[in-house]
């Protein structure tokens, strides 16, 4: 029986095959979108490739300040040349030094971060770490036009996300209704398949083929695009694969569901653009708003506030302490106690830094839990709209998301207390000079990611199916009516 | 919306004494007013339209709010410092935070991929910090923000095509227009008529939201923390905003009734209006920036700092044996004819200080004008196409009117960068006039700080927006005017046998 209906399901899907051979229509829309397909990839590594060569100007930049630091202390060592008169200067100057260098930590790109690409410059590509507070580092940004981030980038997640449904609802809009129209309706119903069937096998045709395009100018792409870098990603692409399938099965499923009302072909048009446009453009805009409205991103500057802070008060209590001394012990001795040598002022520089640190780490953590509430939020309210859902789950496949990105930053914040232990904690805070040997232990910067990768493009692969299975067996049962 | 199966009514012409354009119009009004689908987009228009306006509102109430008060507290630092070295105050220096304009609730443009403070240090140009993008739930999230301005380019222009695509194909599919032509109704009659029922339906949806922003300039009232408030500039941009987008939205109307008259059935003409919407847009705007970046591409930070910090090697900052710095000290010591800088009347580290910030303003202005001036042409290349893809044209037009485009982030930047400047000026001046060659470290009093004010960021005039983007407008005007010449041509086509 099983066989049957596969082989007159087989028959139908030829038959619809060889008609859409012939309609022009047809062929204008693969080609339209495997042109789209095609210039996404572009994009997406023009976009890549950038923001790696950005990392790799920055480390270059890194490499000659360090040279010319290692070449000055050899020299002062040698006593070739005499030590630099002023502190900042000086590269044997552990406290100096820790806010030259700037040793570069970058969050390398996953084989798929070209699917996403866009979403990827919301962040830096990398950042140049110093000794002080993150805020002196952790905002500073990559240059880009902001208008054209504003535009969004032409990515292979927008092609998925917005282009591939238009094509299978204009591949598929007239299903059913453009059959009644013709009046050919009723030579299928006359075959001795059932009208699931034959109009499952249509829809096989009609969805499959936008979606087989996509799927092997999807992988051959990006198997083309990172030969040369990575080696072929061929979990993630399987995974890549299966949400294209799922969510096109979710667009083709609604649009069997639309036919199966039984309105004429215009009408089924105007619902499935409505449809598209209120789960690509109108749900994910509410949600915007309302994640925003409900979690506000954090005042950034109260971070820069908690660090001058820092200095302000410790001017303060400089001042404060003086006036007691004054008060104590006269204002001659107050004079003389008050010079102070360039050894303390260096540990009040230190202390300074120290306290303007804890400052502002206490108020980042609490910007980055109001952050990740939000994301919360955002994550929970994308399961509204499939697009959004489709759209969250290939930027995490492209690790260019907002939970990679916190993994990167949890690891410059290991790497910044190590850099602070290095050079302040362990020479400047104990008044040793750097040597040159110290130069060549620098703390390194590296990134351990944690495995399993994100469980999102699963789940939403199982949504799609799921949604698509119950939009296509109210299909089944209004044809077998 | 119509659609082939419904039965129109039979043309009524009933006053013949007047203009056959306000006829049509009434006639075509009635039956927009009684199509009950219309009735409901129309209906979810103007919800989505106030939702936007909220949102907005909300959005730009709270930013006003924090940038407020960060202001106050950054001043309240600066007016804790106590007595110090005019120089060292210069080196903890102040923030300048861009107020949020009134009209971003409008159209919030680029402004969460901006930052919003920068430093104003001594010796350097700070880039501006904080972009809210990042900080967003999911960076890159399908489709747009709800504004207004998104709502009225993407949503508004639908509507448009939805109300005029069966204009004359769908009275052709019901052998209506024919009967029209016979009474002798000229085309252009026709389509004025049709036209301006159209569009005052869109006035009718479109007023609320402008009467919203209108209150909404004089309500928020979020620029007094600046010390810059004038509403008669922000309703000026809003009346400037609001011809930009009668002209993008004629535009629509006039081109969906040309296809409407030109089109073999309204079906076919749905098909090639959906088409342009789509490739307008959402295609349009992504693949020019695309182009445009890799066409004209951009310097990384990091080789705009390297090329900024290669100039600046060329002056001494604080190091007294760079060559630059030796030769400056001769001159002085000539022009005051001493011999010691001991003997000098006036600080001599005041006087250095001056002669290196003035030599950094040079190279800052050269590096910066290059970079803004580079983001101009993507800019330009980008609007190109904009008489033809015309949010490629409103777009720009819209942000800059709202004070929400790159050129405002660029001018905030320069008057931050103006402000950097007075407060260097005044603590050097203070050096020049108080410190002692030789001398103990010089402390300024608290009183010396406390006279500098704070960053009061003004906008540019209403005149330097629409110099600035005279271009874009007039790729608009070009756009409805080509749209209107080519309906005019449609229906000049149509005949009634």
């Amino acid at each position: 029986m099983r066989l049957k209906h596969f082989s007159e399901l087989r028959v139908a899907a030829c038959f619809e095959l060889k008609l859409m051979r012939r309609d022009p229509a047809v062929w204008l829309v693969l080609a339209l979108l495997l042109a789209a397909i095609v210039q996404a990839l572009v994009s997406g590594r023009a976009v890549v490739e950038a923001r790696e060569r950005a990392v790799a100007v920055m480390q270059d930049a890194e490499a000659k300040q360090r040279a010319e630091l290692v070449t000055q202390i050899e020299a002062i060592e040698s006593g070739r040349i005499a030590a630099p008169d002023r502190f900042y200067r000086d590269p044997r100057n552990a406290f100096a030094v820790s806010n030259r260098i700037g040793p570069t930590a970058a969050l390398p790109p996953v084989p798929l971060a070209l699917v996403a690409a866009g979403a990827g410059e919301a962040f830096p590509p990398a950042v140049r770490l110093r000794a002080g507070s993150k805020d002196s580092f952790l905002f500073t940004e990559e240059i880009n036009n902001p208008a054209h981030l504003s535009a969004g980038t032409f990515d292979l997640v927008f092609v998925l996300v917005f282009v591939l449904p238009l094509c299978l609802l204009a591949l598929t809009y007239n299903l059913v209704s453009g059959e009644r129209e013709q009046g050919t309706f009723s030579l299928n119903a006359a075959s001795p398949a059932s009208l699931a069937t034959v109009f499952g096998g249509k829809l096989l045709v009609r969805g499959g083929l936008p979606v087989g395009v996509t799927l092997v100018a999807v992988n051959a792409g990006i198997a083309l695009a990172t030969y040369s870098s990575h080696a072929l990603p061929l979990v993630s692409l399987i995974w890549l694969s299966l949400l294209v399938v799922a969510y096109a099965s979710f667009w083709l499923a609604l649009a069997a569901f639309v036919n199966a009302l039984r309105r004429d072909s215009a009408l089924n048009a105007l619902t499935l653009v409505g449809a598209w446009l209120v789960f690509v453009l109108l749900i994910p805009a509410f949600s915007t708003a309302l994640s925003e409205a409900t979690y506000p991103a954090p005042p950034r500057a109260e971070v820069i506030l908690a660090s001058r802070s820092a200095a302000i008060d410790a001017e303060r209590d400089r001042a404060a302490e003086e006036a007691r001394y004054r008060d104590e012990y006269g204002e001659t001795a107050a004079k003389t106690a008050g010079k102070v040598d360039e050894r303390t002022r260096m540990l009040q520089r230190i202390a300074v830094q120290t306290i303007a640190t804890e400052r502002a780490d206490a108020v980042l953590a609490r910007h980055d839990a109001r952050v990740d509430e939000q994301a919360r939020l955002a994550a929970r309210l994308a399961f509204l709209s499939p697009a959004m859902l489709a759209e969250a789950a290939m930027i995490d496949l492209s690790g260019n998301g907002r939970a990679r990105y916190r993994q990167f930053e949890a690891a410059l914040d290991t790497f910044h207390r190590e850099w602070r232990d290095f050079f302040i904690a362990e020479r400047a805070a104990r008044s040793l000079p750097l040597t040159r040997a110290d130069y060549d232990r620098l703390p390194r910067f590296s990134v351990r990611e944690k495995a399993p990768e994100s469980l999102l493009p699963a789940t939403a692969a199982v949504v799609f199916l799921l949604a698509a299975l119950m939009l296509a067996s109210y299909y089944v049962r209004s044809l077998g009516r | 919306m119509q659609t082939g199966e419904e039965v129109a009514p039979a043309p009524t012409l009933a006053r013949p004494a007047a203009s056959p354009a306000l006829t049509v119009a009434r006639r075509e009004w009635r039956e927009l007013v009684r199509d009950s689908r219309l009735r409901l987009l129309a209906v979810v228009s103007l919800l989505l339209l106030l939702a936007a306006l909220i949102a907005g509102f909300t959005q730009a109430q709270r930013l006003d709010r924090e940038r407020s008060a960060a202001m106050l507290a950054d001043r309240s630092l600066w007016d804790g410092q106590g007595a110090k070295n005019p120089h060292a105050a210069a080196h903890f220096g102040q923030y300048a935070f861009k107020p949020v304009g009134v009209l971003a609730l409008a159209d919030p443009g680029v402004d969460a991929h901006v930052g919003a403070a920068i430093w104003l240090e001594a010796h350097k140009q700070n880039e501006a910090q904080f972009r809210p993008a990042r900080d967003s739930g999911l960076p890159g999230r399908a489709g747009n923000g709800l504004s207004l301005a998104f709502i009225l380019q993407a949503l508004l222009s639908l509507l448009a095509i939805l109300l005029a695509f069966a204009g004359f194909s769908g009275e052709r599919e019901r052998g209506t227009l024919r009967q029209v032509l016979a009474l002798g109704v000229r085309p252009r009659d026709l389509l004025a008529g049709k036209a301006m029922a159209i569009s005052g339906a869109l006035f009718i949806l479109l007023l609320p939201a402008a009467i919203g922003v209108f209150a909404g300039i004089y309500t928020l009232d979020l620029e007094h923390h600046s010390g810059v408030s004038d509403h008669g500039q922000s309703v000026l941009r809003l009346g400037a905003l609001a011809v930009a987008y009668a002209l993008y939205l004629a535009g629509f109307v006039a081109l969906a009734l040309a296809v409407s008259a030109r089109a073999k059935s309204s079906r076919a003409a749905l098909v090639i209006l959906l088409a342009f919407w789509l490739a307008n847009t959402f295609l349009a705007p992504r693949l020019s920036s695309d182009w445009v970046r890799s066409f004209a591409p951009l310097p990384s930070a990091q080789q705009f700092r390297d090329a900024i910090a290669a100039d600046k090697r060329q002056l001494f900052g604080h190091d007294e044996s760079h060559p630059a710095f030796v030769a400056f000290k001769a001159r002085v010591l000539a022009e005051y004819g001493v011999s010691r800088i001991e003997d000098l009347p006036v600080s001599f580290r005041g006087l250095s200080l001056r002669e290196d910030d003035h030599a950094g303003y040079r190279i800052f202005d050269r590096h910066h004008a290059a970079l803004q001036a580079a983001i101009d042409r993507q800019d330009a290349l980008r609007a190109l196409p904009g008489a033809l893809l015309p949010s490629l044209a409103v777009q720009p037009v819209s942000m800059a009117l709202a004070g929400t485009d790159s050129r405002h982030q660029y001018h905030f930047t320069t008057q931050a960068e103006g402000h950097r400047r007075l407060i260097q000026e005044i603590v050097s001046d203070d050096l020049i006039r108080n410190a002692r060659n030789g001398g103990p470290d010089y402390q300024a009093p608290p009183a010396l700080f406390a006279s500098i004010p704070s960053f009061a960021y003004q906008h540019p005039s209403i005149g330097e927006v629409l110099t600035g983007d005279a271009r874009n407008l007039a790729a608009l005007a070009l756009w409805a005017f080509g749209c209107t010449l080519f309906a005019l041509r449609s229906v000049a086509r149509l005949r009634a046998v």
